[in-house]
């Protein structure tokens, strides 16, 4: 068994957790440009709690996604459930650990950290090496 | 990663706990004294002297990564129950904590507030830790533990 071929060779479930998933991620997407959009065009026209409300909006997209990957999860055998969970796993300390580094040269004023940038890269980056944990797993359980 | 979920066999820890638990303190008495001493060092160190200031600034990450390491082996070593609720407890607060620093991060370019990157990146780690632990109970209780 090659980890690597297997990431790409899907079963039923992951096929339907992709088809699935094309919904939700367009969406995401979609509402990511309208708010942009919108909070750029009518920062100093609309009240704050509008504003607020409206840039909140791409969160309910990906609350979408993760509830049809745990329909995707829920629908995995025991050995599969195991190979998500660990690559979850090392993605969070991966990037756990990467984030405090940096946050530590950040407090020492040895870097300069964007606070938007580092929010908004959180999710993205664990899902990354999520992937990269997956093959791991794959590789240390046969 | 505290141990909050009862791992106990006739209300002893069982090997694997207790060794992770050695390593806990140990890794957290070493994070303790080595961020004391960076902030010392970098005190009195040049503003010039940046590899010397980058290599002190990272030290306590080193007990971190021997945390991580105790935790992978605890991982590795605990039954299949237990491991699974462990990992099961990562992935939830990975996408709680994800999803928390996501709507920072929107509400932070609406003008809600303003992020400081700094503050934002060290909190990370600890948020996951925390986030692991409440969910850690949650599972445990939800398979009968």
């Amino acid at each position: 068994m090659n980890p690597f071929i297997d990431m790409v060779r899907f079963t039923p479930n992951e096929k339907r957790y992709y088809r699935n998933s094309i919904a939700p991620g367009l969406a995401f997407l979609a509402s990511m440009a309208g708010v942009a959009f919108l909070v750029r065009s009518f920062r100093d026209d609309w009240p704050f709690e509008v504003l607020a409300g409206l840039a909140l909006l791409p969160v309910l997209p990906m609350v979408w996604i993760i509830k049809v990957y745990i329909d995707y999860f829920r629908d995995c055998d025991e050995w599969e459930k195991l190979i998500e969970v660990y690559g979850i796993a090392i993605g969070v300390l991966l990037v756990g650990m990467a984030y405090f580094a940096l946050g530590l040269l950040g407090l020492f004023k040895l870097v300069v950290l964007d606070g938007t940038l580092i929010a908004y890269g959180m999710l993205p980056s664990v899902m990354l090496v999520y992937s990269l944990g997956k093959v791991v797993g794959r590789w240390r359980h046969g | 990663m505290l141990a909050t979920t009862p791992v106990r066999d006739d209300d002893r820890l069982t090997p694997p706990v207790q060794r992770y638990l050695r390593w806990l303190l140990l890794s957290m008495s070493m994070y303790a004294t080595l961020l004391v001493t960076s902030i010392v060092a970098l005190r009195a160190l040049p503003v010039d002297a940046l590899g010397l200031r980058i290599g002190f600034g990272l030290l306590p990450v080193l007990p971190l990564l021997l945390l991580v390491w105790a935790f992978a082996r605890y991982v590795r070593e605990a039954d299949e129950m237990q491991r699974l609720i462990e990992l099961q407890s990562l992935a939830i607060a990975a996408a709680g904590v994800g999803i928390g620093f996501l709507v920072a991060g929107f509400l932070d370019s609406a003008g809600v507030f303003a992020l400081d990157g700094e503050l934002t990146a060290i909190l990370v780690l600890p948020a996951l830790f925390g986030a692991y632990g409440v969910a850690k109970c949650l599972i445990a209780r939800s398979y009968g533990g």
